[in-house]
């Protein structure tokens, strides 16, 4: 230690200090504080996440059609099974014209979203920490992407919201990372609520419905889309399905805990929503 | 520090082996994380290399691994160019109290990553109220992923520290 200080190194630690205390008063007082150097280390870093991202997809596939094919096989089949029910369910929606118009939304989303314009983009890189859910895209500012502007899949299921944009890459954060807020509706009983999580439903791969009216009668399996009141998600995405509802710790106020319509850790290719209708 | 070419070529060697391990941890293990734990290897190597250069290369060295940190990981803002230069200078301090074995060098990673784990848990827990509970079951299998890479690191670091070593004649 008297090394250390013969070295003068209390300066580093001054040093140290007073950018720590820069940066996080800064961050607080300045949005964006450090967004230019950010930045910068986004796009060095984004050749670098292609790359990678491209080198162990291919492992993995590799890895999968060596190792896991007769695991893929019963997955196709299924799959298959899956399929022939969705037609089965299909045709019996026939007779029952707004669950047929449902079903055209969510099935076929571009061709009933006119209104919203996408953005394809691959993800390229994952939560750098254990503390939060993010995804990394390889699309940013020069391809019209902005901050707020939400996530789907080719399926409209909701991912999460653009978080960060940096010129050619961008970070959303996850409909299950404790910062995401989302107003939501359940598509059966048309009950209205918000989507919240925090860091153990992230841990788990799942989110919460919270401030659910004490009347509200849900069931596990209910469908939960967006109800598009906040003006930063477009209505009727998919969301999740309800798994079971719990009391919090004062008894007072139920809530549910949602499985997401995505699973992340396979999600390759989304779709950003740069414009929609709000109406 | 860099006075020679020498220290240059040592220096430089560390930020390659540095990068390697940062390249690994951003951009492969955050893929398969383990109990929702991802490792953390820049704060380790840190501490590898505090431990064989000393506290004051140490804390230097996590000075700018800190900031790199704080550019790099999303919302953690400035707190890990503190973490980073205090790990340094503790890991330097504490290996020339038990020697710069192997066995130190390990001693001080278990020390070191604890002490920031336990650093990441109190401040989340202090300014943003979660609960110990969900805090220590994201911070126990990650600090236990990080430990993992210890060995891996040292021997990455040492390979650097015993190539750049002045002869003796």
């Amino acid at each position: 230690m008297k090394n250390f200080f013969q070295k003068h190194g209390i300066w580093v630690i001054i040093a140290a200090l007073f950018l720590t205390a820069g940066l996080t008063l800064g961050s607080a007082v300045v949005p964006n504080f450090t967004a230019p150097l950010t930045n910068l280390v986004g796009v060095i870093a984004t050749p670098f996440r292609n790359g990678a991202n491209t080198f162990f997809s291919w492992v993995e596939g590799v890895y999968d059609y060596a190792f896991r094919y007769e695991e893929l096989q019963q997955k196709v089949a299924d799959l298959e099974q899956e399929v022939a029910e969705m037609r089965e369910e299909n045709r019996e929606a026939q007779d029952a014209l707004d669950e047929n118009e449902r079903l055209r939304e969510l099935l076929n989303l571009a061709e009933k979203r006119s209104d919203m314009v996408f953005e394809d983009a691959t993800v390229t890189g994952r939560s750098t920490t254990s503390w939060e859910s993010t995804l990394t895209l390889n699309k940013g500012s020069s391809s019209g992407v902005a901050v707020n502007q939400c996530v789907i899949t080719e399926t409209g299921n909701l991912v999460g919201v653009v978080a960060e944009v940096g010129t050619n890459w961008c970070t959303v954060v996850t409909i299950i990372d404790p910062d995401i807020s989302v107003g939501a509706v359940v598509y059966r009983t048309n009950d209205a609520a918000m989507l919240e999580s925090d860091l153990s439903t992230m841990s788990a791969g799942k989110c919460m419905l919270t401030y659910l009216s004490s009347e509200a009668q849900l069931i596990a399996g209910d469908e939960v889309l967006t109800s598009g009141e906040t003006g930063i998600y477009p209505s009727g995405l998919v969301i999740g399905t309800v798994d079971e509802v719990r009391t919090d710790a004062a008894g007072i106020e139920n809530y549910a805990i949602i499985t997401p319509a995505v699973t992340f850790s396979e999600l390759s290719e989304v779709f950003i929503v740069k414009e929609f209708s709000a109406s | 520090m860099l006075r020679s070419r020498g220290s240059l070529m040592k220096w430089t060697l560390y930020a390659l082996a540095f990068f390697l391990l940062f390249f690994l941890e951003c951009c492969v293990f955050n893929r398969y994380p383990i109990s929702g734990g991802v490792p953390l290897l820049a704060p380790l190597a840190v501490i590898t290399v505090a431990c064989l250069e000393g506290s004051f290369s140490g804390s230097l060295f996590g000075l700018a691994v800190g900031i790199l940190c704080a550019l790099v990981y999303y919302r953690i803002g400035g707190v890990m160019i503190l973490a980073c230069t205090l790990l340094g200078v503790l890991a330097g301090v504490f290996a020339d109290k038990i020697g710069r074995t192997i066995v130190g060098v390990l001693v001080s990673d278990v020390v070191g990553v604890v002490l920031l784990e336990v650093f990441l848990v109190w401040l989340r827990h202090t300014f943003y109220l979660i609960e110990l509970d969900t805090l220590l079951a994201i911070a126990v299998p990650e600090g236990l992923y990080t430990l993992a890479f210890a060995l891996p690191s040292y021997l990455l670091f040492w390979l650097v520290h015993q190539r750049c070593q002045p002869k003796a004649d």
